[in-house]
């Protein structure tokens, strides 16, 4: 069991369209920026789990899928009572299971701030993408896209 | 399977017996993604033989991810890769190799994170623990000794 919660980045995918006339895969800058906010994004679930299911928190993790449409983080948790866990007194009040809940609210919370440095990172990309056209060879371009390294 | 999964435990501090503080998780956490960017940062330069332009590029790089246990059962770090093929759909990160011959590329990053961060990790995992066994505990009151003597009187 566990829980899988995808998240899709549809306005980051629109504006790389925008901004580079066509959808583009994320270069290797772009993705790192993506991973922090996936890292900062489960730190944030699990400074609001209860610690008395310390494995269940423990069990929280992220991935990014950067590479094809959809763009997106992927927040998972393979523990197997995780999407049963609510805090004390919660279920008595009626609230839904913790994780329908706080993901949410946490990815509302963080979204403005999320998409303003994917779009940050993305313009960044495309100066620089314009810069090279203009300047450099395809070695730097292939460096961009992760596909040599240094 | 062809997925990677790496566990690290911490043989001297495995006995704990009980879940990690705050503190000292969050060195544990600290570790677990240091180490994962141990993997994950070489992880680029691909040659991508026979694949179209437009097809999916650095896929078992984002897929590169860390867990951690800071319950009774740990200290513990593990680091994952569960990537699919993009045609195939199939596990293949611990095939992936930087030319013919040479060892898989996984095994060999493995090498260099235990050589480079594993000691590091150890270090400061045990100088946390050795923190919380060295701190006063909190304080508390102590009941004023009675003095007294205490009696029962009886009658019949």
């Amino acid at each position: 069991m566990g829980i899988r919660v995808p998240i899709r980045l549809r306005s980051v995918e629109d504006y790389i369209v925008q901004a580079h006339g066509s959808f583009r895969q994320l270069t290797l800058a772009e993705r790192q920026v993506l991973r922090e906010w996936a890292d900062h994004i489960v730190d944030l679930i699990q400074a609001a789990w209860p610690v008395d299911t310390g494995f269940s928190r423990d069990g929280y993790f992220a991935t990014i899928q950067a590479s094809q449409r959809p763009i997106q983080i992927i927040v998972q948790d393979d523990v197997g009572y995780v999407q049963y866990v609510r805090r004390k007194g919660e279920k008595q009040a009626g609230l839904d299971f913790l994780w329908r809940r706080l993901i949410p609210q946490i990815i509302r919370q963080v979204s403005p701030a999320l998409l303003a440095d994917m779009k940050a990172a993305i313009d960044r990309t495309e100066a620089e993408l314009k810069r090279q056209q203009q300047t450099t060879g395809v070695q730097d371009f292939l460096r961009l896209f992760g596909a040599v390294r240094g | 399977m062809a997925d990677v999964k790496i566990t690290t435990d911490t043989p001297d501090t495995k006995t704990l017996g009980r879940r990690l503080s705050q503190a000292e998780r969050a060195v544990l956490k600290k570790w677990a993604r240091r180490f994962r960017e141990g993997y994950q940062a070489p992880w680029v330069g691909w040659k991508y033989e026979d694949r179209p332009a437009d097809a999916p590029r650095l896929v078992s790089y984002d897929a590169w991810t860390e867990r951690i246990d800071s319950t009774m059962n740990g200290p513990r770090i593990t680091i994952l890769n569960e990537a699919r093929g993009w045609r195939s759909g199939k596990p293949y990160v611990a095939f992936v190799k930087r030319s013919k011959g040479a060892p898989s590329e996984f095994m060999r990053l493995t090498a260099h994170v235990n050589r480079q961060l594993l000691p590091q990790f150890v270090s400061e995992m045990t100088q946390e623990i050795m923190k919380a066994l060295t701190k006063p505990g909190p304080s508390r009151p102590i009941r004023d000794s009675d003095t007294g003597t205490e009696t029962l009187d009886l009658e019949i």
